[in-house]
Order: structure tokens, then sequence, then C-alpha cells
């Protein structure tokens, strides 16, 4: 189903609903000026110090309120079809660059739906002529609130996926010391998510640099436990699969008594206690000579 | 040994290269057994390379059918390489727990082939 019809029909929104907010609109649009100033002196004071970091100079306050002049008087049009809707995606998609919290978003609209169906409402309606309208109205504001935040959302949680993203991609830097040699310095806490994401990363390389011995230096991991050790086995087991030998360097005095103590079978991971052992372990596997 | 059913084996020298493709099925793999293992009892061949470059996914059951056919050249004194595992495939293997203690492996065939040679 198309986003416009899924959002009317949830928000059961008729084509008589929509025809309603059209007569509506053509008899409210003259206060357009008034409801702009009226909406501001609002955000004013309930959004506090937001609204200086939101509009912090006038050519940005007078860029907003144009912006919202034209959204307004589109919303009266009430052409709720898939241009009208992309183009309300793209106001959360903003929302969410500008990082305006939906709260605030949600309090101004419910503002702006007081101001047009309370405060600038036309004269001459009959009472159930006024009800119909307002209904019709109050529902494709709530509709449309609706849209930009589930747009607001989606586009928040892209925007915290590229930056984990590009934080794991921070966290694994991956260096190839020469052909076939490259190597990896885990620091931190090696949780499942991490050393999956590592594991990805390093056998991506494996494949792509037709490395021959990896090394993984945990001397940066803060702890090694049962859980950290099962990580690092299953890594060496799969670059081996590849045809390239893992090995594991600083492995300290205390990490070695805790593999013990818990009983942890490393199998046939290559480990070394410094990280000069492990280049020496490396460089020969790549073939390399090393003065004895 | 292709999409289709068939067995192919491709003599290099004194090894045979095997490329893997497709579903890995029992009937495949006995299939292949078969004819590898008719193919050692004559005596010429030192290694086996299976190619893992067309495997894209693989799950613990076909590595294990692998396994059966790799662990019964093994017995006939030859040596199996596994080479150009594909990175999706190791780390899926490994976070299924497979049993891949048995495989020996290179990056690419060729070096599979030159491992062969000095033995």
């Amino acid at each position: 189903m198309m986003k416009h019809a899924e959002f009317r029909q949830l928000f059961d929104v008729t084509d008589a609903d929509l025809e309603q907010v059209r007569v509506y609109g053509k008899r409210v649009t003259p206060y357009i000026d008034a409801f702009i100033e009226r909406l501001y002196a609002f955000m004013r004071g309930a959004l506090g110090e937001h609204f200086s970091v939101h509009f912090p100079d006038t050519r940005t306050l007078e860029r907003a309120q144009a912006a919202l002049r034209s959204a307004w008087l589109e919303f009266w049009q009430a052409r709720w079809d898939a241009e009208y809707v992309a183009s309300r995606e793209h106001v959360g998609d903003v929302h969410a660059q500008l990082q305006v919290e939906p709260r605030h978003y949600l309090a101004t609209m419910a503002h702006a739906s007081k101001l047009w169906t309370e405060e600038l409402a036309p004269e001459g309606l009959s009472e159930t002529e006024r009800r119909a309208a307002v209904a019709a109205v109050q529902r494709v504001i709530a509709m449309e609130a609706a849209l930009v935040v589930d747009t607001y959302g989606r586009r928040t949680s892209e925007i915290i996926n590229q930056q984990s993203h590009a934080l794991i991609e921070m966290s694994t830097p991956i260096a190839a010391l020469m052909d076939g040699v490259l190597m990896l310095p885990i620091v931190g806490i090696l949780d499942s998510k991490r050393a999956q994401d590592i594991m990805r990363r390093m056998l991506q390389q494996v494949g792509d640099k037709q490395a021959v011995a990896f090394i993984l230096d945990i001397s940066g991991v803060a702890v090694v436990d049962t859980a950290v050790a099962n990580h690092l086995i299953r890594m060496t087991k799969a670059a081996r699969l590849m045809g390239c030998e893992a090995i594991v360097s600083g492995v300290s005095a205390q990490v070695a008594e805790t593999i013990v103590e818990l009983g942890i079978d490393v199998g046939e991971m290559k480990t070394t206690g410094n990280l000069k052992d492990a280049l020496r372990l490396a460089f020969r596997l790549a073939g390399v000579e090393q003065k004895p | 040994m292709n999409g289709d059913g068939r067995v192919v084996l491709q003599r290099v020298g004194n090894a045979v290269l095997i490329p893997v493709h497709g579903p890995i099925t029992d009937d495949l793999m006995q299939a292949l057994r078969r004819v590898l293992l008719a193919h050692l009892e004559r005596g010429e061949t030192r290694g086996v390379v299976f190619d893992m470059s067309g495997v894209e996914v693989m799950d613990a059951d076909d590595f294990a059918r692998l396994r059966q056919v790799a662990i019964s050249a093994t017995l006939m004194g030859v040596t199996v390489l596994l080479a150009e595992v594909q990175p999706g495939v190791a780390a899926g293997l490994v976070l299924l727990d497979a049993d891949v203690s048995w495989a020996r492996a290179t990056r690419t065939v060729e070096q599979a082939m030159g491992a062969l040679k000095g033995i």
C-alpha cells in the first residue's frame, strides 16, 4: 500500500474530510500572518533556550517563517497524495538533521491546531458545521504530525546506524605491515557484536589483501574471560579456513592465568606474549628472511 | 562438481583440483567420493584441492559432508587442501560451531598447488 493511502487508512481520513479541510482552509488562510506570529510567540515561550538554538539570527527565523507559511498554505489545499507525503517526509528529515526534539515539534503542532480551530476560527459557521470541520482538520493535522515524526524516527535511527558504523570502522584499524601480513590492535571491551564486526572486517581484509598472517594484539583488551577467549578462537579458526594464520599477541601473565583457570581450550590458536614474537612468527609465515 | 550434480575432477600434475559450486547434497558427495577414491586408487595423486571460490553460502551439514570426503581421501595418503574460501563462508561456519579442525586451507588455488609441490 502506498504510504499516503496507509496513513489515510490509519487515521480514518476520508475524501469528505479532505474536502472539509479545503473549505475550512479557504476561510482561515487570510489569517495566515496572524497565525505565524502567534505560533512563533508560542514557540519562543515554550521552547525556551531551544528556540535560540534553532533560530540563532533574524535571517534564519525569517527563512523558517516563510517555509512554515508555504507549508501551511499547502496543507490547506489538502492534497494528500504521494507528492505531498514526500514533501512532509522532507520536513521530517530536516527536523532530524536539525535535531529538533519530537516533543517540541508535537507541542507546536498541537498549538497550531488550537490556533486554527479556536483562536483563529472563522465566523459564520453553524455549530454542526464547525464541529465537523474541526474534527476533520484535527485528524489531518494529527496524520501529518505522525508522518513527520515517523520520518524523523527513521532518519534518526539511520543517523545512529551511520555513526555506529563509523565508530566500528574507527575501532578496527587494520594495518598492512607488509605484503601478506596484517595487524589489528584490539582496544577496550570485546563483546559479541564487536567481535563479529571485527571478524567480518578481518576476513574481508584477509581475502582482499591475500594475507597469510594476521596479528590480533589484545594487550589493550580490558577483560579476557571465557566469552572473549571464544571470540578470539573463532576468529583464528575462520582465518585459518581462509588460509591465513591468526596470531593472538599481547597475552599477559594475568590473561594466561585466567585462561587456564577458566579451563578454556584454546586449541590450535597461536598466541604470543608480546608483539615482537608475533611479528617474527608472522614474517616467517610470509616467507621473509630474518636475522637470527 | 557443479550445480547440475555432475562430478568434475581436473588433473593438474600430480594433484586433483575439484571446483565446488552449488548445493552440496548427500548424493553429490557420495558420487564425488566414489569417483575421487577410484581415481586415488591409481596411486598417481599426491594431493586434492577443493576450489571453494564458487561457494557463497555453506551450512555446517554441507561442511560435514565435505569433511567426510576429505577424510576418506586423507586415509588414502593424500593431502587435502581447501582454497579460496570466501569470508562469509568462513565466518558463517565458525559462528555455527562447525568442526573446522580437519581443514587445511590456502588463500588461492595457486598457493595450494605450490604447497602440494613441496610434499
